[in-house]
């Protein structure tokens, strides 16, 4: 049997005032494997993000819990739950969010310096040429292309070796070459190095390259299946 | 997240906006200059003042004769008008006389070491043959030769013989024999130079060549050609050559080791006063000492460096929000970036440090620019008065410990207001 990395319990999240509420995500359960690839679908304003956000602990729940390793989210303070997301999740956004005023290598090694290590070159290295930044290491962010910055932002999500990787919508911001190249890379680290992965995606083609596919609807989790039965 | 990476980010922050942080750090130069600038003078005038106040003789006491205070009052018409003093020309029975001063020594025998006596002759030409030389001449004895502490090249000193006799000898400074007698010293001695003071020649011989040594008060600014010198010639010589008969206006008491020359002032001003002065009703004895002069000196000087700062704590004040409100600025500029790093583990205390750092290189730079643009100014201003400019130590501390407060007082809010922002809202952010 395989490892529960992430899992969570009647995870729900409502938006808005008291007469405009937006019920974003409602009673989600889900245990997510070690090692496995996992897509969320679902269409534009089904709560894909605001479950990601609840999943990386980012945002607080309405109702139920939220388990990384065992270690239940609600219960830590802020230092804590800091802690935890520097040592234990990448996240991969849509728009890069590299910082411009640091190298691709600085930018990389920035989760390093925020949890006051020191930084595993080896690592950094294999790092670098997995994801086909060696020559690109000194360049500034507005020196990249976008596939560039975002396989920077890979670089960094998973420089921790962290047990899980967020990615909202890494490939919204390219095009389908860049898409495709972006999503080899991911696949290759996913494979070699035993990475867990939840992606989300609106896009079908992105989410059957995963281990399963997970179907939100109006806030709701409809189904969980197998990427080759879609 | 390290100090050394909060600092290096704060000024690659810095560099992608130079303008504007050059501008937002305006105010702190001005300020931390003014305070640089004002405390260096201060320092500067009060060590050469008390440079040469010690050269003078720090134990001495300068006696003078001053007004008396009195006022008339005149009354008329149901009024009464006050009138303050009127200038009264000093007459013979107003000096102070050797019979005094011998009265003075046997009374503070223990006390009093000796007099140092001068007259001043003035401003004068000297001329041997075709070369001249510009000179002050001014009769000593030999209290006050001793206390001038002269450098004698070559010659001798004024002797108790050229004194009781009122011998025509001169002490002349090495520049006037370089002017006169091609620099040339051995052959100075025993010539004979004449000097013209005021349409009249006197011809002295001179004995002696002492060291020139430059001011450290008052412009120096003429060539070594125009540069007037002391030329110095017994106390008899001088009163003979001034006609003067009457007395000393002023003197200098040369204490023992040992007596307080502020607190022996009070005592010679009471004893004299009260024996020779109480029935004049024109003049009065004064006496004041080096350290009395130093310190209403730096009093005076006190005083001015208070209104300086707290002009520079306006300054200062009106940096500092400068500060506050670029540093907010650019916490909204850089929103999405706090929220990256909220995303990626930063933890609020190394969001709150990392501001704070930023604004405190803000103010540190600037610190450093008003520094160095204080002491420029202070050094124009120092170099401009005469005075050597001696940067003060206390003022540095003192701006870079201030350019460090400023920064966290006035990042600290931003800064907080930065760490608490929600990871998802920041990163929403447009």
């Amino acid at each position: 049997m395989t490892d529960i990395v992430l899992s969570c319990k009647d995870l729900g999240k409502i938006y808005g005032t008291k007469q405009n509420q937006v019920q974003a995500v409602t009673g989600v359960n889900l245990k997510l494997q070690k090692g496995k690839f996992y897509c969320i679908i679902g269409k534009s304003g089904s709560g894909k993000t605001t479950l990601l956000h609840l999943l990386a602990g980012m945002e607080k729940p309405d109702s139920g819990t939220v388990w990384l390793n065992g270690v239940e989210l609600s219960q830590l303070t802020e230092v804590s739950l800091a802690r935890l997301r520097r040592r234990h999740m990448g996240f991969v956004f849509q728009d890069y969010q590299l910082l411009p005023e640091l190298t691709v290598e600085e930018n990389i090694c920035l989760p390093f310096l925020l949890d006051k290590k020191e930084i595993d070159f080896d690592w950094l290295k294999i790092l670098l040429e997995a994801l086909s930044l060696t020559e690109l290491q000194n360049r500034y962010p507005t020196e990249l292309s976008g596939g560039e910055q975002q396989r920077t932002a890979v670089a960094r999500a998973i420089s921790q070796r962290p047990s899980i990787l967020f990615a909202d919508e890494p490939t919204g911001n390219l095009d389908k070459k860049t898409s495709e190249e972006l999503l080899d890379f991911l696949l290759k680290l996913h494979r070699k190095y035993d990475l867990t992965i939840l992606l989300v995606t609106h896009d079908l083609d992105i989410a059957r390259c995963g281990d399963e596919i997970l179907l939100l609807e109006d806030g709701c989790l409809k189904t969980v299946m197998k990427a080759d039965e879609k | 997240m390290l100090i050394l990476e909060n600092i290096l980010l704060a000024f690659h922050s810095l560099r992608a906006n130079k303008m504007r942080s050059l501008l937002t750090m305006l105010g702190i130069i001005i300020g931390i200059a003014s305070v640089i600038a004002i405390m260096t003078l201060g320092d500067s005038l009060s060590k050469s003042v008390t440079d040469s106040m010690s050269s003078m003789g720090a134990n001495n006491v300068t006696v003078g004769l001053q007004q008396k205070s009195t006022t008339t009052e005149v009354t008329g018409s149901g009024m009464t008008f006050s009138f303050g003093p009127r200038m009264t020309k000093m007459q013979e029975k107003d000096y102070v006389t050797e019979e005094m001063l011998s009265d003075l020594k046997t009374r503070y025998a223990h006390s009093i070491e000796g007099y140092s006596l001068s007259e001043n002759i003035g401003s004068g030409t000297a001329q041997h043959g075709a070369k001249y030389a510009y000179v002050n001449a001014e009769g000593v004895n030999d209290a006050n030769l001793k206390n001038l502490d002269l450098t004698l090249l070559a010659g001798r000193f004024l002797t108790e013989r050229d004194q009781k006799e009122g011998r025509k000898v001169v002490l002349v400074s090495d520049l006037l024999v370089k002017n006169m007698f091609d620099g040339n010293s051995m052959e100075a001695l025993e010539q004979t130079v004449d000097i013209l003071f005021k349409n009249r020649y006197y011809t002295y011989t001179i004995v002696g060549v002492y060291q020139y040594e430059e001011s450290s008060m008052g412009f120096s600014s003429t060539s070594e050609e125009d540069t007037e010198t002391m030329m110095y010639l017994p106390l008899k010589t001088a009163k003979d050559q001034n006609h003067n008969t009457m007395g000393y206006s002023q003197f200098t008491i040369l204490t023992a080791s040992g007596v307080s020359a502020s607190e022996f002032c009070d005592t010679v001003e009471t004893y004299m006063n009260q024996k020779y002065y109480s029935d004049n009703n024109s003049f009065e004895i004064s006496a004041m000492s080096m350290e009395s002069i130093v310190k209403s000196m730096t009093e005076m000087l006190s005083t001015v460096a208070l209104v300086i700062a707290a002009i520079a704590g306006i300054s200062l004040l009106v940096g500092g929000i400068g500060v506050m409100n670029i540093m907010l600025v650019s916490i909204t500029e850089r929103t999405r970036e706090i929220g990256t790093r909220k995303a990626l583990g930063a933890t609020n205390g190394s969001i709150r440090l990392q501001f704070i750092m930023e604004a405190i290189v803000l103010c540190l730079i600037g610190g450093a620019l008003g520094i160095l643009l204080g002491i420029g100014i202070a050094a124009v201003a120092t170099k401009m008065m005469g005075y050597a400019v001696s940067p003060s130590v206390n003022g540095i501390l003192i701006s870079v410990s201030f350019s460090v407060f400023i920064g966290v007082f006035f990042g600290y809010y931003p800064a907080n207001k930065a760490a608490k922002l929600h990871p998802i809202e920041a990163l929403r952010y447009e």
